[in-house]
């Protein structure tokens, strides 16, 4: 008896209406798609004016709401689409699919028109330290090499900081790379980047959505500690061929896209540079012999969905990109070399409506992210490759309770797969020594439960747990440490099960509505990451060794607080944001001085292990209507670790520890036809480490330093402007060119300062400045059919 | 391995465009007592310097610490270093060297003393020098001649090896750049067939030259030692690690480092 009451107290907390209420509830639910194309509309609202109620469409277009029996009024939005207005009469179940028309949308404008429900969910909702850009807004932006790039936009927001001058990587909150989940249609993208990091792996005209959560992530997010960054392709147009092409100055791109009969449709879309084409046709054309090289990239996505009646839904997706560098030796040298890198995803995945209120996904995924490196001289060469993959299987359920309740629970797991690499030394294409450094295998997996529940017109709650478990399984041979992190036994694991962590990461949100137009909202989350890659450069490379928790290597664990103040100014017109946050990471991990992490079998034990702490202050201020949009955001913040036996045990910054970062952001719509974009950059300089002191030994000035990351690179900043101009208006076939100017003062920023002697002194130290780009133009032309 | 790095190093190079000297403020550190002692077995003068490190720019010279008293140790007989220059001082010449044993270094200045210790290891003798045509691919320049020599490696772990080459008479061996050192890792109590030392076209050899060839048995800790000091001084590369002091085994927040070594010395006209 005392059981049943718990229950019924519990349901009653969760659905009052339950047993409150006697009229009988019905429940709308459908799908909500682009008129035009018929893609899902990802977070597409859905409002009962009358109710004051109502909720948004998930990732793939599903929304549902459960209303009382009778006539009601709804209001379908969604940005930069006609609102669509509805009346039903609720005498049953409703299936309600929803065509918003984008008429407003014509191409190559940039639509920041924010709806009205749009802008109650920036008060309203729940959500906080989530970043979110849309496609076109993207496209309206100056680009390095005119090259349209979602990371390069990111960095452009506040809490994220890039990694270097024209780097796809970014930093997160005091968070380090390998801290951010990055997922392609759910499957993890581990290294997001082309032609050493200028270019990420995301074709523009592949995707449809992308959000970044930097704060309280979702609990059907694990695995990172510091951000999500969740890309979804378009799903193709399923009501008529349509395609864009684009030609630029280091690349082309085509994607083309076409229904699959009545149920289905599919998106191809495939980009190439041509470094080395326009670099062997100049050899030509100076009556050369162009060099025996290559160095190129290409990336191709796909994706193909399929509806089986009204309940189901298959969706096929996939991602291959790989970059190619390979070279001969000129003249009489007889060294050849080359490497290949690239990433490999897959993914499977099947929408199930058990009933109006409950929506189920079913993910299957696999990632491979590979490369292989060749050199040769003679008849001596050396090989080396390595490669992570990944199978996934994800469960996961949504329950439509009631307009005050959406539950949404499920299961992951993940097999990870790291072969950190196998080394060949040939003679005459023979393997005379081969070395393998261990594979190792791991199982992670976490069961999570969320609800997002409205407690008054004032309180809302998303509030939520995960529970994550990693297995390290054998065969394996794992090592013990003494103080001094040298080897004192070796452990063999022969298979099944030899280590175990699991934790609760609890996810909690909150928003309090102050008024109608604002809100202040908190956030408390605690996220795990059982693997990390092995990086201690500053440069980006292929060449990541990721890494697995081991009983020798803890879980990272990161508590992060946030507090924001959200407002809508001027009957919309703007957006301010402000948001701070405290996050304490434990078991940070960090590399000693002097750490080789390539082709080490060892690399524990060059790995040390102490705490971290991470705060700032975020403002985004934003307009989004008018001829003129953009946004300014400032972001005030410190990371720092503290390891005991790096920098004397004292606190030092972290590497990406960049306290100033300001962004002005700005796109104005001349005329109809011509369009000016651009944006500012300032951050202070990266945290790095330089000489204070020098003794001379044999010859050479030994460097002395200071503590780490103690001095700073010269500040960051940069202008970039592009202007548009669109061929005559036209449905069927549409063009724009573009002109780009990247860093247009010519600031030389610097990427590094490195420290030299001069030749055959002593004491005459200098220091030595290396920038990657000057002034960088650039023009590009697009097309849209 | 090295070419490897060589070759992205030069990728990075490519792709970073410029490169300038700049003028950049940096902050002036505590000077630090820097001792720089290695000492080997070699028919030659034996010494060590005491000074104190100097700001990294500003062509600043370190300060030469005279009145320290230094003091080497082999266990059951302690030797007086004497100063003869500012800041250089030099064992005795009835010293004698005691393999395998382990030394123990102090400096004495101002009140603080300065402790290092090191063992002496006997080296393998340096075998078959010779020279070989340079070459680059199928070039061959006659004139131009590398230095190769071999060598017996000790068995027993924990061994490893600096081996210079240079022309006789030249300052070309009292620099660290012109050196190269190794472990014996993998390759223990094998026979080094054939070692070339140094292909920088700069300091090949041309015959009539009298040609110095040195090997020091230096340990494992030392090697160490010489490893950091290469990856400080050599960056530029996208595989670096983040800059770092590089050890020392002295006490009490000295630089500098200790090193004794048995070491073989040959020297070989090049016909």
């Amino acid at each position: 008896m005392k059981k049943l009451n718990v229950l019924c107290i519990l349901l009653w907390f969760l659905c009052p209406s339950v047993f409150c209420q006697e009229n009988q509830k019905f429940t709308i639910s459908g799908q909500i798609s682009d008129g035009s194309s018929g893609e899902d509309l990802i977070n597409a609202s859905v409002f009962v004016p009358h109710l004051n109620v109502g909720g948004v469409s998930n990732v793939y277009g599903f929304y549902s709401i459960t209303l009382e029996k009778g006539r009601h009024e709804l209001v379908f939005s969604y940005i930069g689409y006609e609102d669509f207005k509805i009346d039903v009469n609720l005498i049953k179940d409703v299936n309600l699919d929803i065509e918003l028309s984008d008429d407003k949308q014509i191409f190559g404008e940039v639509v920041i028109t924010a709806e009205k429900e749009k802008e109650k969910e920036f008060v309203g909702s729940t959500e906080m330290s989530v970043e979110q850009v849309s496609i076109e807004t993207v496209k309206k932006l100056p680009a390095l090499f005119g090259e349209v790039d979602i990371i390069k936009v990111i960095q452009l927001l506040p809490g994220v900081k890039t990694v270097g001058e024209g780097s796809s990587g970014f930093y997160v909150r005091g968070g380090n790379v390998d801290q951010n989940l990055v997922l392609l249609d759910e499957a993890p993208i581990y290294n997001a980047s082309h032609l050493l990091g200028f270019f990420s792996s995301f074709n523009p005209d592949a995707i449809k959505d992308m959000k970044l959560y930097k704060g309280a992530i979702p609990s059907h997010f694990g695995g990172r500690l510091s951000s999500v960054l969740d890309i979804r392709m378009k799903e193709g147009n399923s009501k008529r061929f349509a395609g864009s092409a684009g030609i630029g100055t280091l690349m082309s791109r085509l994607s083309l896209e076409a229904p699959m009969g009545k149920n289905g449709s599919f998106m191809l879309a495939g980009r190439r540079s041509y470094l080395d084409v326009v670099a062997n046709a100049y050899q030509r054309l100076r009556g050369q012999d162009p060099p025996e090289s290559d160095f190129y990239f290409y990336d191709l996505n796909t994706k193909v969905n399929y509806r089986f009646g009204q309940s189901n839904r298959v969706f096929a997706s996939g991602y291959f990109g790989r970059d190619v560098l390979s070279f001969e030796g000129n003249g009489d040298s007889t060294e050849t070399g080359g490497i290949e890198w690239g990433n490999t995803t897959s993914t499977l995945r099947w929408n199930h409506i058990f009933s109006p209120k409950l929506f189920s996904n079913l993910t299957y995924y696999y990632s491979n992210y590979d490369y292989f490196l060749k050199f040769a001289e003679g008849i001596n060469a050396f090989k080396w490759k390595s490669k992570l993959q990944e199978h996934s299987l994800k469960a996961d359920f949504g329950i439509y309770l009631n307009p005050s309740n959406t539950i949404r629970f499920g299961f992951h797991g993940i097999q990870h797969n790291l072969y950190p690499g196998n080394i060949e030394a040939l003679e005459n294409d023979e393997v005379i020594q081969s070395f393998d450094i261990q594979s190792n295998k791991s199982y992670e997996s976490a069961l999570y439960l969320n609800n997002e529940q409205i407690f008054t017109d004032n309180l809302k709650l998303d509030y939520g747990l995960r529970f994550s478990m990693l297995n390290n399984v054998g065969p394996q041979e794992t090592y013990s440490f003494n103080q001094d992190f040298e080897v004192v036994d070796t452990l063999k694991y022969t298979g099944g099960i030899y280590n175990t962590y699991w934790n609760f990461e609890p996810r909690l949100g909150l928003r309090y509505r102050l008024n109608e137009s604002s809100s202040i909202k908190a956030s408390y989350n605690r996220t795990t990451q059982y693997i990390q890659l092995a990086s201690n450069g500053n440069s980006s490379t292929p060449f990541d060794i990721w890494f697995s928790s081991s009983p020798y290597v803890k879980p990272q664990l990161a508590d992060q607080i946030a507090l924001g103040y959200f407002k809508n100014i001027n009957e919309n017109m703007y957006e301010l944001s402000t948001e701070v946050y405290f996050k304490k990471f434990t078991n940070a991990i960090d590399f000693k001085d002097h750490a080789s992490l390539l082709l080490n079998d060892n690399l524990e034990g060059e790995l040390r292990v102490g705490e971290g702490r991470a705060y700032g202050l975020e403002l985004m201020f934003k307009k989004s209507k008018g001829d003129l949009t953009g946004w300014v955001s400032y972001t005030l913040s410190k990371a720092e670790k503290k390891i005991e036996s790096i920098n004397e045990g004292n606190w030092y910054n972290a590497k990406y520890d960049k306290p100033n970062d300001l962004s002005i952001v700005a796109a104005y719509s001349i005329t109809d036809r011509w369009s000016i974009g651009s944006s500012f950059v300032y951050s202070t300089g990266s945290a790095v480490t330089f000489p204070t002191g020098y003794y001379e030994f044999e010859g050479i000035n030994v460097p002395i330093y200071s503590d780490r990351n103690a001095a700073r690179l010269p500040d960051y900043h940069r202008l970039d402007i592009s202007i548009t101009r669109k061929g005559k208006q036209n449905k069927r076939f549409q063009t724009e060119w573009v002109l780009g100017i990247y860093n247009v003062y010519n600031r030389k920023n610097a990427f590094q300062i490195n420290f030299k002697q001069e030749e055959g002194t002593s004491g005459n130290n200098y220091a030595e400045k290396q920038s990657i780009f000057s002034i960088v133009p650039s023009l590009t032309f697009n097309c849209k059919f | 391995m090295k070419n490897i790095l060589i070759y992205f190093s030069a990728i990075l190079f490519l792709s970073s465009c410029f490169q300038e000297r700049i003028e950049l403020d940096l902050n002036e550190g505590n000077s630090k007592i820097a001792i720089v002692a290695w000492i080997n077995d070699l028919d030659e003068d034996q010494f060590i310097t005491v000074r104190k490190s100097a700001n990294y720019l500003g062509n600043e010279q370190q300060e030469k610490i005279s009145n320290a008293i230094c003091l080497l140790d082999d266990g059951s007989q302690t030797y007086t270093l004497i100063e003869r220059q500012p800041g250089v001082y030099f064992l005795p010449e009835d010293w004698v060297p005691v393999y395998d044993q382990s030394y123990s270094l102090d400096v004495r200045i101002d009140d603080v003393t300065y402790s290092a210790s090191s063992r002496m290891r006997s080296c393998p003798q340096i075998e078959n020098p010779d020279f070989l045509q340079y070459t680059e691919g199928d070039y061959v320049d006659s004139m131009k001649y590398l230095a190769l020599f071999s060598f017996q490696e000790t068995p027993g772990e924990g061994d490893a090896y600096y081996a210079i080459n240079y022309l006789k008479g030249s300052t070309d061996g009292e620099s660290l750049r012109n050196g190269g050192f190794a472990n014996d890792d993998f390759v223990d109590g094998e026979y080094f067939e054939d070692i070339v030392v140094s292909e920088d076209e700069n300091r090949l050899f041309n015959p009539g030259d009298t040609v110095v060839f040195e090997l020091f048995s230096i340990g494992l800790e030392s090697n160490n030692y010489l490893m950091d000091i290469e990856s400080e001084i050599f960056r530029g590369s996208p595989f670096d690690a983040p800059p770092a002091n590089v050890r020392s085994n002295f006490n009490n927040g000295a630089v500098g480092y200790f090193i004794m070594s048995g070491g073989s010395q040959v020297e070989e006209v090049l016909e």
